[in-house]
């Protein structure tokens, strides 16, 4: 009998030490130049989103695609393979691309839609995870993202959302994914840099001769390349979640105690996305069946011009927003660029991409606000967190510059670091106006800014003059008399007789907010091009 | 001719015997489809083997630009991507279930050509529940029984679409396609089969002098430019005419509701809202993908929010029409062609630029 026990005591000894032998061959580096260290078991521990539970936690040991797409989901008809790339129009070999990997289905009742994702590189030859091999995974009983990499033959974990204080650190992952969450810059359509229904890849079609397609689009992942409209959906819906996550975790008592970090998304650009007109500028430098000019007028996109998604509401984001329907009244016919007007645009900008004169592949390639920005002042609004006039106060302000507005950004000194929340005085309604006057974040705010000597600070007089209502409108009457009188402007300076002067202006603005995105600390570094491929440029 | 099968798959043509009508429909407008030397052909000739492809679009509206809930209620004049759908709320204003369809009222037609049983039959098929009246379906005052079959088609279709061209009459008069008790198919002025099959062979034109992507723009107001659905089937067709190859709308021909897309939650448990083995039947395609419901179960949340509009969920929302492709060399041999169908399928464009 004891020799039984004794067996079984070292059976269990031994088990438990196999699974801490494999596990433990992940190590820890947060940074790339750190050097990888062990991780604890109570480190180990905490690891639970699918690519540590069903792939590292056994086979860290592993480091080939194959089998951490095996591992995750063996049923390859149920991985998706999405491709981006800033010179993705160009079809001369050789050369390499960016792969995103996706995974449906359910592991052990774990969903894997949205919740774990591969980025590898591949040739025109070869699929090269002998490079590297990246991977988030989202963690639903810990609210938290978990960042991996493969390189140098092992894999490391490099951090989780829940680290904050490594937001924006160079070196780390947390230099691009800047919240902690799933990035895509090229949000919405048409997805300029990505294989999309906006923009097939030629040499990826299986349907061309083979001495016009890339041998690799003959590999087995390509039977399940995908348009970046559905890989545009997973991340928003990571996006949704995660936001829920933070808001939830931040309600307590009835009180949001992380004021300034919820609400940073609403004065802050936190992030980008890049947006651009529905059409091709065929003034891309590197497109292979060049054109002289766009194939049908111009639409300059929306949230160019304001933040169209939150102040509009509707159109592609599906937010409802503040419903101030002449936000989303820039694209009308009399307002497009004609193509010859656009060439003309592109050329006397002296526009270069990829070290040569040309223009992004869809014209007029912008910066704008960031879906997880905007995402989370909808959530807000929609879950009576943040009252929609409080919102309003907030657009007003520097209306025309919907990203990185210095302006708005001061302003978030003024947010309290806590607030109470009652959604009951809303009565199911965002806009109710006694509500926003009652509420504590208005309350407050305004006591905070009248503390404060606001000589010399047009932006706080004005935010405080809004949220008091001081010339008799509300703040979304406020904001709304505001779009109108631009739209009413942008409209009759395109229809008048200065259009060629008026679309210089704005085409110079465009340029002018990429710059200022590229030379950003922070946002700066989503860039992976050196300044020469994101965005066209002088 | 070849065989084209019945687009819902449900038999109700066959046994209503209205099959060959409605394949004589379908054949006048794959022939009209080849006609200007493009890369369209008719469907016996491209061996049965050769590779499909679904061109997909979601079902939301890009062009309305109006919030979702104007969407909703302003169907025949918002709803232009091929699919439209009917929005039922219960007593507390909640949404309760919503009805997508993409089917094609030249189905019903052929339907009504055989008679008034045959079509009842027909509408009871996709909605079970209906029991509609001939004045509904048919108009005030018309008889079916003396009515010729041409007669009873075309009083169908005007009970049942908005005409086209304008000026457009913003009402279906049949409650059991105006959304008031049912929706039964397509009625929007430019979610034609004849708008669909213009835009196939207008964009299969092979056009090497500009890219794929340009042809949408370039056939004018066949090619509704700034939609989600017309520039994706434009490109497409053009792509593979330039390849070259030919192509032709597969059978059984129409949109196909594919899946919805979103993180799908009862709860907080996450389910796979397209198995129907594991959805609780909450979503549920039907009629071959030509008919799709989506029942609001308590909690049902997508993207952890509530289902409020329909047009919310056609954001989400991937449909698409299949095409089958082959090198010309690979066509098979023709045979001698039937006598030319007589049917008439209004070939309308998909805007009126």
């Amino acid at each position: 009998m004891r020799n039984l026990i004794a067996t079984l005591v070292l059976i269990l000894f031994v088990t438990s030490n196999v699974d801490l032998a494999f596990a433990s061959q992940i190590k820890k580096q947060i940074k790339g130049s750190d050097t990888p260290q062990e991780m604890t078991q109570a480190e180990l521990n905490e690891l639970n989103d699918p690519i540590f539970r069903f792939f590292l936690k056994n086979n860290s040991d592993q480091v080939s695609l194959e089998k951490i797409e095996q591992a995750l989901q063996p049923d390859a008809a149920k991985r998706s393979l999405f491709v981006v790339d800033e010179r993705i129009i160009d079809p001369t070999r050789p050369q390499s691309r960016r792969a995103v990997i996706s995974f449906e289905g359910f592991r052990q009742g774990v969903s894997l839609k949205g919740n774990a994702m591969l980025s590898v590189i591949f040739t025109d030859t070869a699929f090269r995870d002998d490079a590297f091999i990246e991977g988030w995974g989202w963690d639903e009983d810990s609210g938290r993202y978990n960042y991996y990499r493969m390189d140098n033959g092992s894999w490391k974990f490099r951090g989780s959302s829940n680290d904050k204080s490594l937001f924006g650190q160079e070196g780390t992952c947390f230099q691009c994914h800047l919240n902690g969450a799933p990035i895509m810059k090229e949000l919405l359509i048409p997805w300029n840099h990505w294989h999309s229904r906006s923009s097939k890849i030629s040499y990826f079609d299986q349907l061309q001769p083979s001495n016009k397609r890339w041998p690799i689009a003959s590999n087995s992942r390509f039977d399940n390349l995908k348009g970046a409209a559905a890989l545009d959906s997973m991340v928003r819906s990571s996006i949704a979640n995660f936001n829920s996550v933070r808001i939830k975790s931040s309600l307590k008592n009835g009180s949001i105690n992380d004021a300034k970090t919820l609400l940073k998304h609403l004065f802050v650009t936190t992030e980008f996305n890049m947006i651009s007109a529905l059409q091709k500028s065929n003034l891309h430098p590197l497109k292979a069946q060049p054109a002289p000019q766009p194939s049908q007028p111009v639409a300059i996109p929306n949230s160019f011009f304001l933040n169209s998604a939150i102040i509009g509401g509707g159109g592609f984001s599906g937010f409802q927003g503040l419903g101030i329907d002449e936000a989303n009244s820039f694209q009308s016919t009399p307002l497009r660029v004609q193509p010859a007007e656009y060439k003309t645009l592109v050329q006397e900008a002296s526009l270069k991409i990829a070290n040569q004169a040309g223009d992004a592949d869809f014209s007029w390639l912008v910066p704008e606000p960031s879906d997880i920005d905007n995402h989370m002042i909808e959530k807000l609004m929609s879950e009576f967190v943040v009252p929609a006039h409080f919102v309003a106060a907030v657009m007003t302000i520097d209306l025309k510059n919907p990203v990185l507005s210095e302006k708005r950004a001061s302003l978030l000194e003024f947010i309290p670091a806590a607030f109470t929340v009652s959604s009951a005085g809303a009565s199911g309604n965002r806009f109710n106006l006694d509500w926003f006057k009652s509420h504590d974040l208005t309350k407050k705010t305004i006591a905070k800014l009248e503390a404060e000597d606001l000589s010399g600070n047009q932006s706080a007089q004005d935010f405080l003059a809004i949220l008091k209502m001081t010339k008799g409108k509300t703040p979304l009457e406020e904001l709304q008399s505001k779009v109108q009188a631009y739209a009413s402007d942008i409209n009759s300076k395109l229809i008048g007789a200065n259009r060629a002067n008026e679309l210089k202006t704005l085409f110079e603005k465009a340029i002018s907010i990429r710059k200022k995105v590229l030379d950003d600390d922070l946002l700066g570094s989503l860039d992976e091009t050196e300044g020469k491929l994101l965005f066209p440029h002088k | 001719m070849f065989n084209y099968t019945d687009p819902v798959g449900t038999g109700i043509l066959a046994t209503q015997n209205a099959l060959d009508i409605f394949r004589d429909l379908l054949e006048s407008v794959y022939v009209f489809a080849t006609r200007d030397n493009n890369a369209f052909e008719k469907l016996e000739l491209i061996p049965p083997a050769s590779p499909t492809e679904f061109i997909e679009w979601p079902a939301f509206p890009i062009t309305a630009n109006q919030d979702d809930l104007t969407i909703d209620s302003r169907r025949f004049e918002f709803q232009d991507e091929y699919v439209e759908w009917r929005v039922e709320r219960d007593a507390t204003g909640d949404v309760s279930i919503i009805t997508f369809t993409t089917e094609f009222p030249e189905y019903y037609q052929a339907l009504a050509e055989v008679g008034e049983d045959a079509l009842f039959e027909g509408i009871r098929d996709a909605i079970p529940e209906a029991n509609p009246t001939t004045a509904e379906v048919f108009g005030a005052g018309f008889d079916p029984s003396t009515a010729s079959s041409q007669e009873r088609s075309e009083a169908f279709r005007s009970q049942n679409v908005v005409p086209f061209p304008p000026p457009f009459i913003d009402t279906v008069p049949n409650p059991w396609n105006n959304n008031e008790k049912g929706i039964l198919c397509l009625a929007q002025p430019f979610n034609t089969l004849g708008a669909l099959f213009n835009l196939a062979r207008v964009c299969s034109i092979p056009n090497n002098a500009i890219p794929a992507t340009g042809q949408c723009a370039a056939v004018g107001n066949l090619c509704g430019e700034n939609r989600n659905s017309d520039p994706q089937i434009c490109t497409r067709a053009q792509e593979v005419a330039q390849i070259p190859r030919v192509l032709s709308l597969q059978d059984p021909v129409g949109v196909v509701i594919l899946r919805l897309r979103g993180t799908w939650r009862i709860g907080n448990n996450v389910i796979d809202i397209n198995d129907p083995n594991a959805n609780n039947g909450i979503w549920r395609i039907s009629r071959n993908g030509r008919r799709a419901t989506l029942r609001i179960a308590d909690q049902l949340t997508v993207n952890n929010e509530p289902i409020v509009t329909g047009a919310q969920i056609s954001h989400l929302l991937d449909v698409g029409a299949e095409v089958i492709s082959a090198p010309p060399g690979d066509l098979l041999p023709s045979i001698a062609a039937a006598a030319a169908s007589t049917r008439q399928v209004p070939m309308s464009t998909r805007s009126m630029q």
